[in-house]
């Protein structure tokens, strides 16, 4: 399978250090993996599996969480757009958190293909991020959790059809 | 040719010029064959898609949730914006992606890289330009977001030399890659109400102000003006169209002179009505403190009204000093009574200024003219993207990487 993960840090969050093993995971298994994520400066790593793209964020001074992670869609549309070019789409897009699901779906609406949506926390509607997690929740094929406490919250709080979450306990 | 024109303001939602326009530059650009579609965020008294005058017009969700102040909601209507773009473009892409100021900048960019089409940018007003710098952090976020559609846009368009000297200063950009295109005027199309008498008796002259009543419009200086002149003469009466943050506390100023029924101050008004208004005042008044173009000017004057305004920004372009208006130092309220004055007297001096404005609106001002300068610069970056090498993506195609690495052996 060729696996596109989009992942707004990679291995420095608990959530990144997720993205980080399970690529390494999929390489391990023979799978072809390329990684967008957000980086200080622009880089790619192209040499081997897997290939890397890290993308500056161009506007770097933000007024809340909202600002920061919608005006980085243009720069996702960079780095995804590199890879969908260079390798000719994927089967699968599994972004890690809410920010780099927005790109995900975005993908998904200009390319097709699926979206898997690794979350390991829930936000309550009453944030206003809640509505764009929400949003991306609802918008993709598969959502991966740690536990069945947040598995759910998240049917509970965003009323996502059930059968579309799994449980996937974290390793150590 | 298909072109995907982005704007928040599109009518009839109309806010400043933008949405003026954006509305006439697509109608223009859609008589000479070009297929435009406007995408632009929904308004209550609108449809959701509609057709007007060949122009495709699509309009985004703007509140799926709450946003806890302005700049979030602006983030979360490019959400939706960009959901309804891909809606348009994965079926066939634009060969162009238009987009009018910074509110659309995450839409646009976004677009471009996703579907690899040339960007251009029309820089209206920038964020410095209109708060005197940049003093915030939301100042600077808006700042930033105005230098990246900049950055990402094949060509950056501006109204006037003064914007074009903004824009370079602003943002860094190279002289070479900014145009000036000015704006300009949508003929009135059907006959003008006679709306004289409800707000001027037969004597009284009757001066117009347009447009919102902020710090840059400079309401408050054409305010300090009109209570000099009214000290002096009293066949005058004065009217300030628009809404904003001034409006209330120049009303109640305006209460506490002896001439408060010298003074109207009607809120926003639609378009006929104001149109109305153009033809029926005597004189039109526009005291900007900072003017990317000031198309407001070039209304009153496609009327044959005289025009008073600073001499700064796009009014030092527009305006002929005694030619075609009367133009006085920004913020001299002594200069500003002066000038009205002179012109009050002087009916003659007004209908020759009036007629002289008329005549350059028609031969400058036209969206023919501006829109056949739009579609040439279309042309040019069509041109340039077709002979460059980046292109759209091709989904579906072989991968052409990574090359298998030796670890590349476990089972699937």
């Amino acid at each position: 399978m060729r696996v596109l993960i989009l992942t707004w840090d990679y291995g420095e969050t608990p959530l990144g250090r997720k993205a980080l093993r399970d690529a390494e995971k999929l390489v391990e298994r023979g799978h072809l993996v390329c990684i967008v994520h957000m980086a200080i400066l622009d880089y790619e790593k192209t040499d081997g599996n897997p290939v890397v793209y890290g993308v500056a964020q161009s506007v770097k001074d933000h007024v809340n969480e909202i600002t920061s992670a919608v005006s980085a869609l243009g720069d996702w549309a960079r780095g995804v757009s590199r890879a969908m070019y260079e390798w000719g789409g994927f089967d699968a897009v599994h972004a890690y958190g809410w920010r780099a699901g927005l790109p995900a779906v975005m993908a998904k609406m200009a390319f097709g293909g699926t979206v898997m949506l690794t979350l390991d926390e829930v936000r309550s509607l009453e944030d206003p991020v809640g509505g764009f997690e929400r949003y991306v929740v609802r918008n993709s094929d598969v959502v991966l959790v740690p536990s069945r406490e947040v598995k759910e919250a998240l049917v509970k709080e965003y009323g996502v059809n059930r059968r579309r979450v799994w449980v996937m306990g974290d390793v150590v | 040719m298909r072109v995907l024109m982005l704007s928040w303001e599109y009518p009839p939602r109309i806010v400043g010029g933008l949405s003026r326009h954006v509305d006439g530059l697509s109608r223009s650009l859609s008589s000479m064959r070009v297929n435009v579609t406007v995408l632009t965020v929904e308004h209550p008294e609108a449809p959701k898609r509609e057709t007007v005058n060949g122009v495709r017009v699509v309009r985004c969700d703007s509140f799926r949730f709450f946003s806890p102040d302005f700049i979030s909601w602006v983030h979360q209507f490019n959400v939706w914006m960009l959901e309804e773009a891909l809606k348009i473009a994965s079926k066939r892409p634009p060969d162009i992606i238009h987009a009018h100021d910074w509110l659309v900048t995450p839409t646009a960019v976004a677009l471009k890289h996703l579907f690899r089409r040339p960007l251009i940018a029309t820089i209206h007003s920038t964020e410095m330009g209109r708060r005197g710098g940049i003093h915030s952090e939301l100042q600077r976020h808006i700042h930033m977001m105005e230098w990246w559609l900049t950055f990402e846009a094949w060509r950056v368009i501006v109204c006037s030399s003064f914007m074009k000297r903004e824009v370079i200063q602003a943002f860094g950009l190279p002289e070479d890659k900014v145009d000036i295109l000015p704006n300009a005027v949508t003929p009135f199309e059907g006959g003008l109400r006679d709306v004289r008498d409800k707000y001027a008796s037969g004597d009284e002259h009757l001066i117009l102000f347009v447009g919102r009543m902020v710090p840059e419009k400079g309401p408050h200086i054409l305010f300090e003006a009109a209570k000099r002149v009214l000290t002096r003469r009293w066949d005058v009466k004065f009217m300030f169209v628009g809404e904003g943050p001034l409006r209330e506390k120049l009303m109640k100023e305006a209460e506490a002179t002896p001439f408060s029924e010298k003074f109207y101050f009607t809120g926003f008004l639609p378009d006929d009505e104001l149109k109305s208004l153009y033809a029926a005042c005597d004189l039109a008044v526009f005291p900007s403190l900072y003017e990317p173009f000031g198309i407001v000017a070039l209304e009153a004057m496609s009327v044959g009204k005289p025009v008073v305004a600073s001499d700064v920004g796009g009014f030092s372009e527009i305006i002929e000093d005694g030619v075609t208006g009367v133009k006085v130092r920004p913020g001299d309220a002594e200069g500003l009574a002066s000038a009205i004055e002179r012109l009050v007297q002087n009916a003659e001096l007004r209908r020759a200024l009036g007629e002289a404005g008329m005549r350059v609106v028609r031969e400058r001002f036209s969206w023919k003219v501006v829109a056949e300068k739009v579609l040439r610069i279309y042309r040019r970056v069509l041109s340039e993207y077709r002979r460059g090498t980046w292109k759209p993506v091709m989904p579906g195609g072989v991968p052409s990487k990574p090359q298998p690495s030796s670890r590349r052996t476990g089972s699937r």
